[in-house]
Formats: C-alpha cells, structure tokens, sequence
C-alpha cells in the first residue's frame, strides 16, 4: 500500500500549482509529506478534518479550504486518511 | 449580510465564540460556532505552513457538494457565512 500512496503523492506534485502533499492516518502520524509540506503539521491537519467532519454529521467528509493572498491548502479526509494539498496562486 | 445571493444563513461570534448575530439556517447555532472556533485556534497554533507567515490565513472555506460555510476573522470577531453551491454544469459539447 506504500508504494501505491507514494506514486499518488508523486503523481499529484507534478500536477499545475501544486508544491506540498502531506498523507497522514486516522491519529495523525504522517505517512508521507513532499515539497512545503510539513511533517510537524499532520496531527493539526488531522484534527481539523475531524473536527470538520462533526460539522454536519452524516454528510460526508467536506473539504476543508484556507486561502492567503498566494497559496491555498486543500485538506480531505476520506477512509480515516487526511490528504492535505498545498497549491499556489500563480 | 442578508442581502448576498445564495446565503442560506449568517453568524457573527466574538473571539471566545459568543454569538453576536446570526440569521438564516445558522441563527443562534452555538454548536456550529463552536466547533468553527476550535478549528480556527487550531489552525492558528500551527499556521499550517503556508507561505504568508505573518498573515497565516485569510479565509477558511468548508465545503459540501450542495453549500458550503465561509469564514473570515477580522477585528476580533468570526464571521461565518452559509452559502448555496450551484452545481458544477455539464459542457455541452
């Protein structure tokens, strides 16, 4: 299952704008974090997909958006697994 | 606040989470305030790393397949808005 997860983190780095992924399991270790990314943030970008998950129980996990004037990170949690995705604006 | 196209509710808390006005779906929803205002302090501990280190984040978007609930802080209070999403449209070739 590593290999697969690596291969999907490396195919969605070449993707356009993208410059950090980070893969973390349901208690927050981190399974794998490339570019900007940092491993140090996996248990807080757990958390807060937990947390939004309790928003509106039964609907489904939403994704979870912030946004700066130059970069964008996209958080998701899907199967106990959080992606997070840091893009830029440019 | 009210007047936005497709807000389906709207809350203003305080910066320990005391709701100061809210109507729509959102009125009075202490619950939703509360877990918006854990998820701000926890992504205000970390800065979640991205690039603008003095700012952190401007906007936090929370997002359903039909709504989704934006949120801002400014001047020491959470604003937080219900919005309808239109779904995305099929292309017609």
């Amino acid at each position: 299952m590593d290999k697969e997860v690596q291969k999907c983190v490396e195919e969605l780095m070449t993707s356009p704008g993208v410059v950090g992924v980070l893969c973390a399991d349901r208690q927050g270790m981190c399974l794998t974090s490339q570019g900007v990314a940092n491993s140090n943030y996996s248990g807080s970008l757990t958390s807060l997909s937990h947390l939004a998950t309790t928003l509106e129980p039964g609907k489904g996990d939403p994704v979870i958006l912030f946004e700066n004037h130059e970069s964008q990170c996209l958080i998701h949690q899907n199967m106990g697994m959080t992606l997070a995705v840091y893009k830029t604006n440019t | 606040m009210d007047s936005l196209p497709n807000q389906l509710g709207y809350l203003l808390l305080d910066e320990d989470g005391a709701v100061i006005a809210s109507n729509g779906d959102l009125e009075n929803d202490e619950r939703i305030g509360g877990i918006i205002v854990k998820m701000l302090r926890t992504a205000h501990k970390q800065e979640l790393g991205l690039n603008d280190e003095k700012d952190g984040f401007q906007r936090m978007t929370i997002n359903y397949p039909d709504h989704c609930y934006i949120v801002c802080v400014s001047n020491k209070r959470i604003h937080i808005a219900k919005r309808l999403v239109s779904p995305a449209s099929e292309v017609i070739a």
